[in-house]
């Protein structure tokens, strides 16, 4: 799995593409760890080229929705493939993790939230 | 028509997986979707007897695949200590962020995903059995 990070308006934007499982998912939390640990902004994972994920990639989403639940700081994710959304509705993890359309969406409700 | 390999319990294990479900999904008309799921069921077993299977790391697990008219009858074989996935408690979905446990996601995928999973222990080895109902695409 390939992941790109930038930051744009106080956000901080994952990009992910190809497979979050259980090979992928280790390297994956320790890119994640100065983000999550104490988080200093907003938080988006990009799944658009995100192909298929796994309960090793669920973990860290839900761990990550964890560390933004009461903090100041909003964390979403945004343009899911069918097979990643519907994993995440079977796991139920729609019912406490945003989901947008598009990185677009996501940063619009954040500046609007912060507006 | 049946297709039968070999997986090592190391960090190649998911990626030959990922190599012969690309081969399987052509020669049986596959969709991507049924795929995917296919890929996850069998993702969340074999990650499983990998990290909890203990036993002989260098005894790899077979997978066995066979397609009739309208499933596709899978049987993973490993060597490790007895255990039994289908005893596994799934997560449950309802729970809400605080308190939600990583654990059970696998197990409820398996379930989700596959028909008529069963277990049993033969010859002193983990045999479990699935099948998952698909339609031909009519792209490939």
């Amino acid at each position: 799995m390939k992941t790109v990070i930038k930051t744009e308006d106080n956000t901080t934007i994952v990009s992910l593409a190809g497979r979050l499982d259980s090979n992928s998912a280790p390297l994956f939390e320790d890119e994640l760890q100065s983000f999550v640990v104490s988080p200093k902004g907003n938080l988006v994972f990009d799944f658009n080229d995100l192909e298929y994920i796994s309960s090793a990639g669920l973990r860290i989403i839900l761990n990550t929705a964890k560390a933004f639940k009461d903090g100041p700081y909003c964390f979403a994710t945004c343009a899911m493939q069918d097979h990643v959304l519907e994993v995440f509705e079977i796991s139920g993890f729609n019912t406490f993790i945003t989901i947008h359309n598009s990185i677009n969406n996501s940063l619009s409700a954040f500046k609007t939230k912060k507006d | 028509m049946n297709h039968i390999f070999k997986i090592l319990k190391d960090q190649d294990g998911l990626t030959t997986l990922s190599k012969h479900l690309a081969i399987i999904s052509k020669e049986w008309k596959m969709t991507k979707k049924d795929v995917l799921q296919l890929n996850l069921v069998l993702d969340e077993l074999i990650t499983n007897i990998i990290e909890h299977g203990g036993g002989c790391k260098k005894c790899p697990i077979e997978v066995s695949m066979q397609k009739t008219a309208c499933q596709i009858r899978v049987q993973l074989t490993d060597g490790g200590p007895p255990f039994d996935p289908t005893q596994c408690k799934s997560a449950d979905t309802t729970t809400p962020v605080e308190s939600r446990k990583c654990g059970g996601l696998g197990i409820l995928f398996v379930h989700k995903f596959s028909d008529n999973c069963s277990y049993n222990r033969t010859d002193g080895k983990n045999v479990f059995h699935f099948t998952k109902t698909y339609k031909e695409s009519a792209e490939n």
